[in-house]
Parts: C-alpha cells; sequence; structure tokens
C-alpha cells in the first residue's frame, strides 16, 4: 500500500521534472494530478534551492579564507609586540631574535613541510618507505607526494597518480589516507592496489578494510574488504565489485595466472606486467583462450610460453614483440 | 543577541579559530545561494562571501551586532551585493537597472532561513536508507532518468520510482514548511 503510493509520488517526480526540463507548465498534466501533487511542487522547488546551495564548495572555500587570514596575521605579528621597548631598540631586539628563530625553525619545518616527491621513470618497481614504517611499490610512471608533517598530525596522507601498491603500517588513532584523482582511500592497516589513470581511478584490495569516498559534493561512500575492488569515475560516481581481475599486482609480483583468458586480454596483461609492447599479426584471432600460470617468469619465457601455445613466431625488436601464426 | 550567539562572538573575539570556522561552514554555502541569487554568477558570489568573513574575521575587534550573528551575514551579503550590481550598473547601465530593482526584493530577512533549510536538507539526505539516497541523487544531481538509474544499480524502474516517492516525502515533510524566495 505505502509502496504504490511513493511509485505513484516517483512517477508522477518523473513526468514534472521533464516538463520543467522542456519548460512547459503545469497545465498539460491533467488536473487531478496537479490537485494531489502540488505539495511535491513545492518541494522540487525547494529542493532546486538546496542543489544550488550544495554545489558551492565550503571546504576549499574555507582553505582559502583561511590561507588569506594566516598570512596576513605573519605580516602583523610583529608590528602588535611589546609596547615597553622603544620601538628603535625593539626592532632590533626583534629583528636578531626573529632571525635566529627563524633559521632553525625553518631549516626544521623545510624539511617536514616542503613536499616529498618519489617518481618512478625506471621499468623496475620503485619501493618507497614511509616516516611511519609503510610502504609504497610504484609502478612505472607512478608519483607519490607526501609532506613529513603531515605524518605527525591526525591522519597520513600522502598524493599518488599513476599505479602503486601500499602496504600500510597498521595504526588505529591515524587513519592512512590516498588522494588519488577523484578518489579519497580511507586505511587503518592492510594492502591494496590503487590505479590511477587519465578518467578514472581503480582501487582493488588484497588485505584489511578500505574506506573509498569520491572527492565530489556528493556523499558516496563505499567500503571494500579483502577481493572487492572499486572504481571512482571522474564525475565522482563510485562503482564497487568483486575484484576478479587475478593480475591486478602482477606488475608487482610477476605472477600472472590466466583462467580460459582470451589472447587479447593475456597480451594486455603481459604488456602491463612487463612493460612491454605486443603486437598481434591481423590474421590472429584473438578470442582463443588460454589457462596458464607464470610465477616470476622472465619476459622472454613468458612470450615463448605464449607463441608455443598458439602456435606462434615471435619477432623481437628491443621491448617490442610482433606475434605472426606459423602456416 | 542571544546567549549561544553573544558566547559565540566572545569566542571568536577572543580569536577562536575553531569556532570562526564552524561559523563559516555553518553559512557560507547558503549565503553563496543568497548572493548567487542577485547577481546571478557563482564566481563573484562564492568572492563576495569569502570578503564578507575575512573581513569580519580581521575586524573582528570592532564588530558590534544587535539582532544575531546570521542576520548579519545576510544583511552585509545584501548590502554588497546591492553595492556590487550598482558599480557594474554604472558601467553597463540601464539593463541592469531594472534587473536590481527586482533584486531588492531579495530581503536578507527572508533569504535567512536558507542557512536552517540547508541544514535540514542535508539532515534528511543523511537519514535516508542508502539505495534511496543514491536513486534521488543520481536523478537530481547527476540528472539521470529513472531508467538510467534503474539500470545503473541493477534494480527494476518500479523500485527506481517508489525510493525517489520516498525521498521527496521525506524532503517535503521536512521542508514543505519553509517559505522560498522566488
Amino acid at each position: 500500500m505505502k509502496n504504490t503510493d511513493n511509485q505513484a509520488i516517483g512517477q508522477w517526480a518523473a513526468l514534472w521534472m521533464n516538463m520543467e526540463q522542456a519548460e512547459l507548465k503545469s497545465n498539460s498534466l491533467d488536473n487531478d494530478a496537479n490537485e494531489s501533487f502540488s505539495g511535491y511542487k513545492y518541494t522540487l522547488k525547494i529542493l532546486d534551492v538546496m542543489q544550488e546551495i550544495e554545489q558551492f564548495d565550503t571546504d576549499k572555500a574555507w582553505k582559502k579564507v583561511l590561507n588569506t587570514i594566516n598570512s596576513d596575521n605573519q605580516k602583523n605579528t610583529i608590528q602588535n609586540g611589546n609596547k615597553f621597548i622603544k620601538p628603535a631598540k625593539f626592532w632590533l631586539v626583534a629583528a636578531s631574535v626573529a632571525f635566529i628563530l627563524g633559521i632553525s625553525v625553518f631549516m626544521l619545518w623545510s624539511r617536514n613541510n616542503t613536499m616529498q616527491y618519489a617518481i618512478n621513470e625506471s621499468n623496475t618497481v620503485k619501493v618507497v618507505k614511509l616516516p611511519d614504517g609503510s610502504s609504497v611499490y610504484l609502478n612505472t610512471n607512478a608519483q607519490l607526494s607526501y609532506k613529513i608533517q603531515h605524518f605527525n598530525t591526525k591522519t597520513r596522507t600522502v598524493m599518488l597518480s599513476g599505479e602503486a601498491f601500499f602496504e600500510v603500517e597498521p595504526n588505529p588513532q591515524k587513519p592512512f589516507i590516498v588522494e588519488s584523482g577523484k578518489a579519497i582511500i580511507k586505511v587503518l592497516g592492510t594492502s591494496f592496489n590503487v590505479k590511477n589513470s587519465e578518467t578514472k581511478v581503480e582501487i582493488a584490495v588484497q588485505t584489511g578494510k578500505v574506506g573509498v569516498f569520491a572527492n565530489s559534493a556528493l556523499n558516496h561512500d563505499v567500503m571494500l574488504v579483502a577481493g572487492d575492488a572499486a572504481v571512482v569515475m571522474d564525475n565522482g560516481t563510485i562503482e564497487k565489485s568483486m575484484n576478479t581481475n587475478d593480475n591486478f599486482i602482477s606488475w608487482l609480483n610477476h605472477k600472472l595466472v590466466f583462467k580460459a583468458q582470451p589472447l587479447a586480454q593475456v597480451i594486455m596483461d603481459i604488456e602491463n606486467t612487463y612493460h612491454c609492447k605486443i603486437e598481434l599479426a591481423d590474421s590472429l584471432s584473438s578470442v582463443q583462450k588460454i589457462t596458464t600460470t607464470f610465477n616470476n617468469a622472465s619476459i622472454d619465457d613468458v612470450i615463448t610460453s605464449i607463441s608455443v601455445a598458439f602456435n606462434l613466431k615471435v619477432e623481437r625488436s628491443g621491448n617490442n614483440y610482433k606475434l605472426i601464426p606459423i602456416n | 543577541m542571544n546567549k549561544a550567539d553573544h558566547e559565540l562572538l566572545k569566542g571568536i573575539k577572543k580569536g577562536d579559530v575553531a569556532l570562526f570556522e564552524a561559523l563559516f561552514k555553518e553559512l557560507y554555502a547558503p549565503l553563496c545561494g543568497y548572493a548567487n541569487k542577485m547577481l546571478q554568477n557563482k564566481e563573484q558570489a562564492e568572492e563576495l562571501v569569502q570578503e564578507i568573513f575575512y573581513k569580519f574575521w580581521m575586524d573582528r575587534d570592532k564588530i558590534l551586532i544587535h539582532t544575531s550573528v546570521k542576520s548579519y551575514f545576510y544583511k552585509a551579503v545584501y548590502n554588497l551585493c546591492l553595492k556590487f550590481i550598482e558599480h557594474k550598473n554604472v558601467v553597463i547601465n540601464y539593463q541592469n537597472q531594472v534587473m536590481a530593482q527586482q533584486h531588492e526584493s531579495y530581503k536578507p530577512e527572508d533569504a535567512m532561513q536558507y542557512s536552517e533549510m540547508y541544514k535540514i536538507y542535508k539532515d534528511t539526505l543523511k537519514r535516508l536508507p542508502n539505495r534511496c539516497r543514491k536513486v534521488f541523487q543520481l536523478s537530481r544531481n547527476y540528472n539521470l532518468k529513472y531508467y538510467e538509474i534503474a539500470e545503473k544499480l541493477s534494480i527494476s524502474i518500479k523500485t527506481v520510482e517508489a525510493e525517489m516517492g520516498k525521498a521527496l516525502k521525506a524532503f517535503r515533510q521536512n521542508l514543505n514548511q519553509y517559505h522560498i524566495i522566488d
């Protein structure tokens, strides 16, 4: 009973919102409907106002205002000094004290407060040890940045672009936060993979629990446990799913598992793992399937196995491989 | 001025940034909504409201408030917006003059309840069951059609309709008592 009621409101709302978009007026809806839903018309009007307000990013604005205030404060502190010291002398004392203090504070502060960058430009995995003992394994072209200072505050925050695997030291008092594209990933102590590409951020969990938030006005959030994955799209939506990709950290452990995978997928996984380019001859059907496992094999071993299984010939130049059928 | 406002102002005058932050977070977005209604320009609206908060903090020692902190801010937005429009009018003149007169009807007393409504709106949104909230946001914030939402969440269109109705019911119950400016 209550359900049909809700449904009727929902149906009417869709109609009404469509009409508004088309700038039609209510007289094209029949009178009965107008009568019984007039209260909801007003509700939708209020919601328009509220959702307009919702677009304003309070946190961002607060940071901006706070920054302006802080920079002004720094300018003012010296001028508000002790009134009992005569101005000339005051300036002398203030200047020398400020100088000595400044230098020592600056040296400490600059180490703690400057952004630390770790960039992996090589084709091998780069390991970054964080101040709290956590490890971050950077894939090729990944960049991690953080401030040492951030590890002394309530949370441990790092920023990532590209792909990396995190092993986070447990510390329930200080959540570990990864900011990557539109995604904010919050954990207490666990291991997980983050892959940030142009339009989305993919998260897959190896052990423990991970909270994923979208950095947008909406309060979307999902909780992931081992075996789960999530994708945060550029528009702030989050999709949670089972992690069906067995090879999500193959770039790290060089362990590849294929269970009846089509050749095209297999090639893609190998490329991602070994940072090479593999080209398939046009005549080759990419839908043929293969089931096999590689454990820390070299790229040559992997390519050889694949070519034997599919009866292919390999042409190699540097990091590029071309697979051609043998007829 | 009531007791809570009195305490708030006293704290801010002493330099309590946390109190100032709480005030900012409560009022910022609704004030921007109000300024935007008058200026029809989101960026200008935000800049103007930030400026007001900044000045409020810098001049906190000298500020005297007789009515309430909230009404002080809404009036400040109103006055500054009018000033802004007038200034623009000198530049662009006639067409906007007509607009300015129209804007005079957006009285701060009417807009003041935006803050309260917005709080209730956020609260209602938070209390909606998960799926219900998702349906509502996908429809209202992302402008998805019901069938698109149904597909996205793997539920039936009927369920989408019912969830949407449920959400609207909750908002109607909590918000319809308020009056909004057209």
